[in-house]
């Protein structure tokens, strides 16, 4: 075949290619509302437990049950399957699960500051668990603020009473600068 | 070259300053690098106590005190958990198992820990790690004892041994429960965290031993042999704090919420994750002053280098005075003495290593009882390397003060010298 044919189409092809495959790598910059299916809105079920509790007292046991249907909806909540497996760049707050007091190999990702202190905690599609791999990353202050980029996930837990999580195995963490 | 065999003969000349040099460097070579590896064992080992666990729960108390006490056996609980409590939380259907932990005893310096059998399948430590028997098994009959590597080695168990727990954390022999005594059936294998310097009973060998005992002493007349207390129900009616561990670690925060929200007893649940970072940070400070405080004597020990150099050039004046002759250039009695610098420098690097690998040796074991703390010997770190590349740098740098000086004076005295 004639070498100039060839050559003509090698470039061709790469050029065709390329921006595909590049695509591929690029990670999708996604918030933190991308996690939460269409229609599915929190803040439904916050109104009507705010309705339901704003006539009662702190400790009266209906209120109580009130934020027991609201905590179970959102450790239950739904998460959006399409984003599965794609690769992404999310920014939010840092909560060590596994480290050695310098750098971290496990951690979960929340959207504000102090998640774990704060009543109630979001909802389980507002939590992702991030596994740094083989590259911990070296954090300076307890819940800094990062940037993960990797493969997004969800996971089912062991429990078939729970729903999904969102898991991002992380090829790259950087301290978030807004 | 004819330079260099020069300079060494002038070094051999001057040998004993130049012993003492390469020591005082050596000497704060082996602090600057001792005080490095004891930091980032120490770090790391102390991280390293606890993985896999999703939450501790204990009494209500401050998220950093439940931490010491539970996992690193440092001060005490302030109240207990109820067992019922205990049994409620460890049925939450997000709770995949849990370990419960029951503190208080010790024995001959080492703390008891009462616990079930969960706590040799589940507990982690180093990311991966498991608890390993290096010998016999885990505990099957209520008065069955495993051992923690260090128990064994430093009061010689063997399996088979029996051993008598005492009441309270320090066993002064005053308090012992000797009427039921324990027998060693499993040592493990070395973890390099509290887990070695603990003595790992069952609950309901704990339960027995304080059948007879009210308020902290045994009660009179009232002796529960222990055969009797075999027979006994041995259900513990509170434990100190229990591990948890969930389905999924997203549940965690949902999973804590529920525990400090818990309306029945004030209870604490913290992610040991975050409480360990908060309590690294707070130590940092003292770790990064330890490191200045090295970085001084480094600093102390090249001044000492830089003293000698300097004192000892009047007395060489005429040594550099012959080199002129012979042909060497004010530069080079400038690199000379650079050199020599550089020379007694890695010679002390290279002396005080030497010594640091000694010295761990000799006294890792000291270190482990004392501190609780195993260094590992293995090559040095990159960090450490660095470390070292600066000693070097600085002495090199250090070395110039003298060198001009004696540049300076080969350039006046030419060959003649009028001291």
């Amino acid at each position: 075949m004639n070498p100039r044919a060839v050559a003509l189409v090698l470039v061709a092809a790469i050029w065709l290619g390329a921006p595909g495959a590049l695509a591929q790598e690029r990670p999708e910059v996604i918030d933190w509302k991308h996690l939460v299916p269409a229609g599915y809105d929190p803040s439904d079920l916050v109104r009507k437990y705010q309705k339901e509790v704003s006539r009662l007292r702190d400790d009266d046991p209906r209120a109580e049950k009130a934020a027991e249907r609201l905590r179970k909806a959102w450790e239950n909540a739904p998460v959006v399957q399409s984003l599965s497996n794609k690769t992404v760049k999310l920014s939010g707050f840092l909560v060590t699960l596994e480290g050695d007091g310098k750098a971290v190999s496990e951690f979960l990702l929340v959207p504000y500051f102090g998640a774990c202190i704060h009543v109630p905690p979001p909802p389980s599609n507002q939590v992702v668990l991030v596994r740094t791999g083989s590259r911990p990353f070296k954090v300076t202050e307890v819940f800094d603020m990062v940037s993960v980029t990797g493969r997004l996930r969800t996971e089912r837990s062991s429990s078939e009473l729970a729903s999904a999580s969102y898991v991002i195995e992380a090829t790259h963490v950087e301290t978030h600068k807004p | 070259m004819a330079i260099l065999a020069l300079a060494g003969k002038s070094l051999l000349n001057r040998r004993v300053t130049a012993v003492l040099l390469i020591l005082s460097i050596a000497l704060s070579v082996v602090l600057l690098l001792g005080v490095e590896r004891l930091r980032t064992q120490a770090r790391a080992g102390f991280a390293n106590t606890i993985s896999g666990t999703d939450l501790i729960v204990g009494a209500r108390t401050g998220a950093t005190a439940l931490l010491l006490h539970s996992v690193f056996r440092i001060g005490y609980a302030t109240n207990n958990v109820s067992w019922t409590s205990y049994q409620e939380l460890a049925r939450h259907p997000r709770v995949r198992w849990t370990i419960p932990l029951s503190l208080g005893d010790s024995h001959r310096g080492f703390a008891v820990l009462g616990t079930t059998a969960d706590y040799f399948r589940h507990y982690r430590y180093a990311r991966v790690r498991g608890l390993e028997l290096e010998a016999g098994a885990i505990f099957d009959d209520v008065y069955d004892a495993v051992v923690g590597a260090d128990v064994a080695r430093e009061l010689g168990y063997r399996v088979g041994q029996p051993i008598v727990v005492a009441h309270g954390a320090v066993d002064a022999g005053v308090s012992r429960h000797d009427d039921k005594p324990f027998r060693v059936v499993g040592i493990l294998g070395k973890t390099g965290t509290p887990v070695d310097r603990t003595v790992h009973v069952s609950l309901a060998g704990l339960e027995a031993i304080h059948l007879d005992w009210q308020s902290g002493m045994r009660a009179p007349g009232a002796a529960v042999s222990a055969e009797e207390a075999r027979r006994r129900d041995l259900t513990p009616s509170s434990i100190t704090a229990f591990l948890v561990g969930l389905d999924s670690r997203t549940a965690v925060f949902h999973v804590q919420r529920f525990v400090n929200d818990y309306r029945k007893e004030p209870l604490l649940a913290i992610l040991p994750g975050v409480v360990l970072q908060e309590l690294w940070e707070a130590i940092g400070v003292a770790e990064q002053a330890l490191l200045g405080v090295s970085a001084l004597v480094a600093l102390v020990g090249l001044f000492g280098m830089v003293t000698a150099l300097l004192t000892g050039l009047n007395e060489r004046r005429r040594e550099m005075a012959v080199l002129r002759s012979v042909g060497a250039r004010p530069r080079h009695v400038l690199a000379l003495v650079v050199g020599e610098a550089a020379a007694l420098a890695a010679a002390g690097i290279a002396v005080g290593v030497g010594l640091l690998y000694l010295a761990l040796f000799v006294a890792r074991g000291l270190i482990q009882t004392r501190l609780g703390l195993w260094i590992e010997i293995g090559f040095p770190s990159a960090h450490e390397w660095l470390l070292l590349a600066a000693v070097l740098l600085a002495s090199i740098v250090a070395g110039l003060w003298p060198a001009l000086r004696a540049y300076r004076y080969s350039l006046t005295d030419g060959m003649t010298v009028h001291v």
